[in-house]
């Protein structure tokens, strides 16, 4: 019977609230805090490994995931919940995109669609949201020619090319470059130039607010990141105790091959404890 | 005889030159040696720069454009950009492949500009997706024999974009019957894969792709190309079609070779039928 | 019978129907003994056989043609015109040699401006047309506008496509003359039963192709009017007469204009002399 009548566990209540959704968002900012900073040249994803005991081997412990080779993912909430939606994030960048077109979904897709897996859960039935907030990191490839940025929405407009920021590539499906987007439990979205959820986001975000700058480098993005984290962290800062995943220039020693013309590396890659531990001491 | 694939009737080329590629194909619609039209294009557009030659079994011409054009149309929506060609061929691949124990029976071709930066792409494939990628041209459909030999010893690296216009013509004519034969293969027992009717397009990437210029360019395109033509087809279905996109816009349409239907043509008299058939009407 | 747009002039009645059923199991049962005979083995023909096995099983016994329904000797014939399009199909239903009926209207009205000429294997052709009639009809209560001939023609196009790669594919060859209601422009779409569509000035289908596409090959003009028109079908139809091996039975001819479906007289007893 329990197949045949299954309801969704997230209905109205009579003042129009998703009260289950709500739920969910209580348990992400219960979680451990994340955050993300968009830079010119790349993002960067930083969050606090917290074990319950000093017993445990936080070296097994990974919070921050590659999904893509340019798209990376942290999350705040519950783990397994989350360990569940990097599987399917995975698998629909390829089932959905990589096997149709051979090339990895853009940003923007890849989130839309592990959103769309997030909605899904508010009003299936049998199931309950999912009890996490993501914050999703990756490099666009573009298809505007290099010498033309922005072309499209520029059009009418020549002789101001001039004016073009430095930088230039600030992401996006057309235009190329970094893109950050955190999902809630809902299944909404939203791209942010830089973004904390979990336990101390507000506080997080505020710092953040004050330390961010327009064209901003990646370097200092890990510095501000790394501010930022001190500011909420309760136990101690090293290599071991933070987490730090990165987007930036392709990373080729990570291919495993060489010598192989047009291979590309990963642009995704998650900082050794050993290059944390270089920061820290820097900071 | 009986293979799917040479009921119909048709062919396909595409080539690359110096930053342009052409794609042209012909307009005939047969049942064996049977002409039934001479209207039938066999390519299609899916973005600023991406064609699609499709040569084969004529419904599964149409229903693999048109499920193309459902794809794409939901591509440009979901991702809010055009498709690139390499892009648009891995999903002519993979669509193909979806259907590899009940295959559509069509060779297609892909022809267009890179977006990022303008480089020519063109490639071919087999009828369950095999893609096959081409520095110089690609040849598909029931003249594709024909074809190898006429591009084999014409196409050359780095033709520009006259060059290419001047090489794909040479490839279409070889597919045209003499101007006076009679309409119908059927009648004139005229070579079976002579096709009448051609439509060629070639591309080069953006120079002015800006505000109000493009009309210019296309304007002095399709004056340019006035000096080809060189039959007596005055509309779009008639003759040789050879639509030429350069600036990542279609130039104009330009018509050679002869025109198919009386009606077509000027009055005028055929030379083994004293009374024109316009008379009947006077 | 009232010729109103939901009154058909062949309203699908339980005898046609039954009939067409009959054709049906009739042609599934020679195909089973078919079977029997080739292998020597009393087993069944295996159930899904593709169309293509068809086709190519078909074309065995007719090395020219890619199909024996390219091959029928029943004449369809459509003409466009400067207003009008005009659709004729001979009377005849045969079933082998055997004329069965020398009345027989194979020709459907979808709307009040389109009309579809329909042969090919007996059963599927009028269960066929009349399911798109239907659908046409459907359409035209629902929206209380009538489709277009191109919309209807990529519609039955879609239709037949499907049923192609269906376990068992319709085997019918169609031409749908129609007026655009809102332009007034007339146009013409041959289809044939492996759904290839094509928008044509003049079409024919079966046999007749061969004798009449040339001829309209040489006389036609858009420009015509329907007096010239009906000149250019008798020159067809006489071509027909003198060479086809076969009597079939004469035309019924129908004019579509922008005022609706008219039929249209033809001499149909005139003596063609052949030398």
């Amino acid at each position: 019977m329990a197949d045949r009548y299954s309801f969704s566990l997230t209905t109205f209540s009579p003042s129009g609230k998703l009260v289950q959704i709500e739920y969910a968002l209580n348990a992400v900012n219960q979680g451990v805090t994340a955050l993300g900073i968009k830079a010119t040249n790349g993002i960067v994803l930083a969050t606090e490994k917290k074990s319950s005991s000093p017993l445990a081997d936080p070296s097994s412990l990974s919070k921050i995931s590659l999904i893509t080779p340019n798209i990376g993912m942290v999350y705040s909430g519950m783990g397994p919940d989350y360990r569940v939606l990097v599987d399917r994030a995975r698998k629909v960048s390829h089932t959905g995109y990589k096997r149709i077109y051979n090339e990895y979904p853009p940003t923007r897709i890849l989130v839309q669609d592990v959103a769309r897996v997030m909605q899904e859960a508010t009003q299936s039935g049998g199931v309950r949201p999912y009890g996490v907030s993501l914050l999703v990191a990756g490099w666009d490839e573009g298809i505007l020619p290099e010498d033309e940025e922005g072309g499209e929405q520029k059009e009418g407009e020549k002789g101001e090319e001039g004016e073009k920021k430095a930088g230039g590539k600030t992401g996006g499906i057309l235009k190329g470059g970094p893109m950050l987007y955190q999902v809630d439990p809902s299944g909404s979205y939203f791209p942010w130039k830089a973004t904390a959820i979990g336990k101390s986001a507000t506080t997080a975000k505020t710092f953040l607010e004050k330390r961010y700058t327009e064209g901003l480098e990646l370097e200092d993005a890990v510095h501000i990141a790394l501010l930022t984290l001190k500011e909420t962290i309760e136990g101690e800062m090293n290599g071991e105790t933070i987490e730090i995943g990165i987007v930036g220039p392709p990373a080729d020693h990570l291919l495993g091959v060489e010598g192989v013309e047009g291979a590309v590396g990963p642009r995704f890659r998650k900082l050794t404890p050993q290059e944390i531990e270089d920061y820290l001491t820097n900071l | 005889m009986s293979s799917p694939f040479s009921i119909n009737g048709g062919a396909a080329v595409a080539m690359v030159g110096k930053d342009c590629v052409a794609i042209a194909c012909d307009l005939r619609l047969g049942l064996q040696a049977l002409t039934v039209s001479n209207n039938f294009p066999k390519i299609f557009q899916y973005g600023d720069n991406v064609f699609l030659g499709l040569t084969g079994l004529a419904t599964d011409v149409s229903t693999v454009s048109d499920l193309f054009r459902y794809k794409v149309n939901m591509y440009r929506l979901r991702e809010e950009r055009h498709i690139a060609p390499k892009t648009f061929a891995n999903l002519v691949s993979s669509s193909l492949y979806e259907r590899r124990f009940g295959p559509y029976f069509v060779s297609p071709v892909v022809a267009g500009l890179e977006p990022k930066t303008g480089a020519p792409f063109i490639c071919g494939f087999d009828s369950i997706g095999c893609i096959d990628f081409a520095k110089d041209f690609i040849v598909s459909g029931t003249a594709s024999e024909q074809l190898f030999g006429m591009c084999e010893s014409l196409w050359e690296p780095d033709m520009v974009y006259l060059d290419a216009f001047f090489v794909m013509r040479g490839c279409l004519l070889i597919m045209m019957p003499e101007p006076r034969c009679a309409l119908r293969d059927h009648i004139t027992g005229a070579p079976q894969r002579r096709r009448p009717r051609c439509s060629l397009r070639l591309g080069r990437p953006r120079l002015h792709h800006r505000e109000g210029q493009g009309h210019k360019a296309v304007a002095e395109g399709a004056a340019g190309l006035e000096g080809f033509r060189s039959g007596g087809g005055h509309r779009g279905s008639e003759g040789t079609n050879i639509s030429v996109m350069a600036e990542r816009a279609i130039y104009g349409v330009v018509t050679i070779g002869h025109s198919e239907t009386p009606w077509s043509r000027p009055h005028q008299e055929t030379s083994h039928q004293a009374q024109a058939p316009w008379e009947l009407w006077q | 019978m009232s010729k109103g747009l939901w009154a058909p002039r062949q309203p699908p009645s339980a005898w046609c129907w039954n009939l067409a059923w009959q054709a049906g199991h009739a042609r599934a049962f020679r195909l089973k003994l078919q079977v029997r005979v080739a292998s020597g083995q009393p087993e069944l023909p295996p159930k899904q056989a593709s169309w293509t096995e068809l086709a190519k099983s078909i074309n065995n016994h007719h090395p020219i043609f890619p199909h024996a329904f390219n091959a029928t000797m029943e004449v369809l014939l459509g003409i466009t015109g400067k207003d009008f399009t005009l659709i004729a199909a001979s009377k005849a239903a045969m079933r082998g040699v055997t004329i069965l009926k020398a009345s027989d209207d194979k020709t459907r009205q979808l709307n009040k401006h389109t009309l579809m000429a329909f042969n090919g294997e007996a059963g599927d052709t009028v269960q066929f047309a009349e399911y798109i009639q239907a659908n046409a009809q459907l359409y035209s209560m629902r929206n209380d506008t009538d489709l277009s001939p191109s919309a209807l023609a990529n519609f039955v196009r879609g239709e037949l496509a499907s049923s192609l790669r269906s376990r068992k594919p319709y085997n019918v060859n169609l031409l749908l003359g129609g007026v655009d209601p809102i332009t007034h422009k007339p146009s013409l779409y041959w289809l044939d039963y492996l759904a290839a569509l094509a928008p044509v000035p003049y079409a024919a289908h079966g046999y007749a192709q061969y004798y009449c596409l040339s001829i309209l090959d040489k006389h036609h003009h858009p420009d015509i009017t329907l007096v010239q028109g009906m000149k250019l079908l008798n020159l067809c139809t006489d071509e027909l007469k003198r060479r086809l091996p076969i009597d079939f039975k004469g035309m019924i001819v129908k004019a579509v204009t922008k005022d609706g479906i008219v039929d249209m007289e033809i001499d149909n007893d005139k003596v063609v002399k052949c030398a």
